[in-house]
């Protein structure tokens, strides 16, 4: 009898808790990019920026997404309390100047962007992120506001990156040219005007002015790539609405200063990658700050320490760069911060932290900065944000109430020194905490490349096939939409290459190349090394790994008449992934000209 | 083994067959979490928040009550001292009142989690109920062991009173029925010394609302609290005996 009570008692309860365990309602979708509530959320006596002053010991509410309540002892129905005492709370940052491809958005958020200003995309993602936009109970990517196409002429800048480009040479088709990008969803207008430039081409500047006034006249912003104070001057008196960079090549006049001030510009200066372009190296120093390298993805990683060609490219003189956004700064005009990632030694999210440190080189202070991330970009912006506002999705880039609940939860106060914006406890985008990917969690997802089979990249006496089943074939610019040519042929045992450097690509290349259908680990070796002879002149290497957006790292060398080898150590091939080489490359260029050369014995030496 | 099932099933049928006891502890809970958790709440997070903490709650009533002063009503009447004279092991009684008190936690839980998966919109993924639930059921030791030490140490007119003290006082200061920080410093500081407060911790890391401290210190701290309690409790047994 009682043996009995205890057995059916046991045993139909854990029967009924089975049952009741596996009918339970699941998630319908599962969110795994955020934390699984949201309704009401209430931080306590955190230090609270707002705008203008932090504030301590001051409560945030979150209501469905947005702010609903800021101050001292909040009475609050929320049932979630979070103890911020000790933490600093700082809007959501803003990019003011990326390029948005492949995972920009997920990436940027992970660093605490939680918007992002695009100056030059493909104009086929729009239509989808403007949807994406719109989404407020989203935590998983940073909202996208952008230029979409960019206003250049053949062979203008913007054109050598491969996208497809409508491009325009006279004042005539401005209107229809503004018209389409409205159509296709541009949110304002972005115009390269280079007239001055030795490698580009450029609109001229009534095509420019017309473009201005076209955009005007449909109430868009029209922001400008320059890169020379008297490029700057001209558009300053045909109303431009700001500047996406900081030019560099000169100290900047007084005149264009008062012109700056009276016109109510505002200026991104892309301290970052102006030093990336000027040869100044600080992505390094960025990738290995713990609080960054942690979340750094592969990817981010190898675009940190990619570099520029190291062709003297004028007009990049960091010490110009800052000293001209100082006197911009003191006169009073909007500095924004932006990073123009992804461009070599910049990356999405994580270089905004950067650029705000160069920007306090240049003598904001810690409110000026947080604002230039934040508050001031959404207000020199503000006629495209009032566009899509509405009640449930107002961005002020601010901690007020009403705004939408885009910020970001530090660890210590970035009063005293701005690389606290790093150290994030959490990061909140619509209310909603981001589940931050560190790199841990990506990195051993991925499988590892076997280690490459032989050293030996050429057989030329037998073809051009090579041990590691690579093939060698002609490489030009013309990827890039350059128009440079190259041919090669086996002759007598070595590889003849005849190449024509033409116009048309920023750094143009033609030559040989090899790949493989694979992707090689050559980490344990330190050298390429290969016999050249050919028309005297500069050459390059270049090596390619992973999915690498911009120019692949490479490397110059002269080359004579008479046979020579040349060793070039692999650590210098800046950004390249030792563990996943795809391919190298010995062309020529970036000189203009016709070359002829002939290349053997390519190898890889320990 | 065999004296232990006997013992249980003795326990159990008691419990059945005086239900006034129990039957209220059990319902409690449920009644409480319906009406906070699911007819006052503005959306399904209080209610994943709510049944977190509730869940905790509810295994307290059985294990404080049915220890506390179903042992202290023993004592009193003497037939602890029969149980040491029949021949069966001394431990049976406590192990056979466990496992009765497990079961009741069990059944304590399956309402309110019926009310928070059907009525209060919770969803959670298969593995987050399971080791839910699981964490609710272990959540019952610390509290036995409270019981158990004020069953062997208080007269059965005491132990109700006292008992009802620590059940409140447990509950309100873990954070059970509103979250404890918005209570003045001083009792935010007791808070971290109770169990409730911990595994109420725990079960909120589970549902992915957790985040004042590390799972790792909530975990060690309830280690170090049962350990604590499991002293007191074998003294008050030895000082009985």
């Amino acid at each position: 009898m009682l043996k009995n009570t205890f057995y059916i008692s046991i045993l139909g309860t854990v029967l009924a808790i089975s049952l009741l365990l596996s009918v339970l309602p699941i998630p319908a979708k599962t969110t795994s990019n955020i934390d699984t509530d949201s309704a009401i959320l209430l931080f306590k006596n955190a230090t609270i920026f707002n705008g203008q002053v932090f504030v301590k010991n001051t409560d945030l509410e979150i209501t469905n997404g947005t702010i609903s309540a800021i101050g001292e002892n909040l009475e609050s129905s929320a049932v979630r309390h979070i103890d911020a005492s000790g933490k600093t709370i700082i809007p959501g940052l803003v990019d003011a100047h990326t390029h948005s491809f492949g995972k920009a958005l997920p990436l940027a958020l992970n660093f605490g962007v939680t918007t992002q200003i695009d100056m030059f995309t493909a104009p086929s993602i729009l239509s989808n992120e403007i949807e994406n936009r719109k989404n407020v109970t989203q935590a998983e990517q940073a909202d996208l506001f952008s230029a979409g196409m960019l206003a250049t002429t053949d062979g203008g800048h913007g054109t050598q990156f491969g996208l497809p480009i409508e491009t325009l040479s006279t004042p005539e088709q401005a209107k229809g040219w503004v018209q389409r990008r409205i159509d296709e969803g541009s949110d304002f207008i972005k115009l390269v005007y280079m007239p001055y430039s030795d490698y580009f081409s450029s609109i001229d500047r009534a095509t420019s002015a017309a473009i201005i006034d076209a955009a005007h006249e449909k109430g868009l912003i029209v922001v400008a790539h320059i890169a020379s104070q008297l490029a700057a001057k001209e558009l300053l008196e045909d109303g431009i609405d700001g500047f996406v960079h900081i030019f560099a090549d000169k100290k900047i006049s007084q005149e264009v200063l008062d012109l700056a001030k009276s016109n109510n510009i505002f200026v991104i200066p892309t301290l970052s990658v102006i030093a990336s372009a000027g040869q100044v190296r600080l992505a390094d120093e960025l990738a290995e700050d713990p609080a960054i390298a942690e979340f750094l993805h592969a990817e981010q990683k190898q675009q940190l320490a990619a570099g520029f060609s190291e062709h003297n490219i004028p007009g990049f003189e960091l010490p110009i760069a800052i000293e001209n956004t100082r006197r911009l700064h003191q006169a009073g005009i909007r500095i924004l911060a932006g990073s123009d990632a992804p461009n070599p030694g910049t990356s999405y999210g994580a270089s905004i932290h950067q650029e705000l440190e160069l920007l306090a080189k240049a003598g904001l202070g810690t409110i000026d900065l947080i604002n230039a991330a934040s508050s001031n970009i959404i207000e020199a912006f503000s006629s495209i944000f009032d566009a899509v506002d509405n009640a449930r999705n107002r961005k002020s880039g601010r901690l007020s109430v009403g705004s939408r609940a885009d910020f970001l939860v530090l660890n210590s106060s970035p009063l005293n020194d701005i690389r606290a914006t790093r150290d994030m406890l959490s990061i909140y985008k619509n209310g909603l905490k981001v589940k931050r990917i560190s790199n841990s969690d990506i990195d051993h997802n991925q499988a590892i490349n076997q280690p490459i089979n032989s050293p030996r990249l050429s057989n030329f006496s037998n073809g051009l096939d090579t041990e590691n089943d690579q093939l060698w074939s002609k490489t030009d610019d013309s990827m890039n939409n350059g128009s440079s040519t190259a041919s090669i042929e086996l002759s007598q045992g070595v590889l003849k290459v005849s190449a024509t450097i033409a116009q048309g690509f920023m750094f143009p290349w033609a030559g040989a190349a090899v790949f493989g259908d694979n992707t090689n680990d050559i980490s344990s070796y330190e050298t390429l090394s290969f016999r050249i002879r050919g028309n005297n002149g500069q050459y390059q290497a270049m090596a390619f790994s992973g999915a690498q957006p911009g120019p692949p790292p490479s490397q110059i060398f002269t080359v004579t008449s008479e046979w020579q080898t040349i060793s070039l150590a692999l650590s210098s091939f800046r950004g390249l992934d030792r563990t996943k080489l795809s391919g190298l490359a010995i062309v020529a260029g970036p000189n203009k000209g016709k070359f002829e050369y002939y290349l053997d014995d390519v190898k890889l030496v320990k | 083994m065999n004296s232990l099932i006997n013992e249980t099933g003795a326990e159990i049928l008691k419990a059945i067959r005086a239900p006034e006891f129990l039957l209220p502890t059990m319902l409690m809970p449920c009644a409480f979490y319906s009406l906070f958790g699911v007819v006052l709440s503005n959306g399904s997070s209080n209610a994943t928040y709510l049944l977190a903490t509730y869940g905790v709650f509810a295994v307290m009533g059985p294990a404080i009550f049915g220890f506390g002063v179903g042992v202290a009503n023993e004592c009193d009447r003497g037939w602890l001292q029969l149980k040491q004279a029949v021949p069966a092991p001394p431990y049976n009684y406590v192990a056979a009142k466990i496992v009765t008190t497990l079961l009741f936690a069990g059944l304590a839980l399956i309402p309110i989690y019926l009310i928070a998966g059907f009525l209060g919109g919770v969803e959670l993924q298969r593995e987050t109920w399971v080791s839910l639930f699981g964490l609710h059921l272990m959540s019952v030791i610390p509290f036995v062991l409270i019981g158990l030490s004020l069953g062997f140490s208080l007269s059965s007119g005491g132990a109700v009173a006292i008992s009802n003290i620590a059940f409140l006082g447990l509950a309100i200061l873990g954070g059970l029925w509103i979250p404890v920080t918005v209570f003045p410093e001083m009792m935010q500081t007791i808070a971290k010394f109770t169990p409730s407060y911990h595994l109420a911790e725990l079960a909120l890391a589970i549902v992915g609302s957790g985040g004042n401290h590390a799972t790792s210190f909530n975990l060690l701290s309830v280690l170090v609290i049962s350990l604590v309690l499991l002293g007191m409790a074998i003294s008050a047994w030895q000082r009985q005996r």
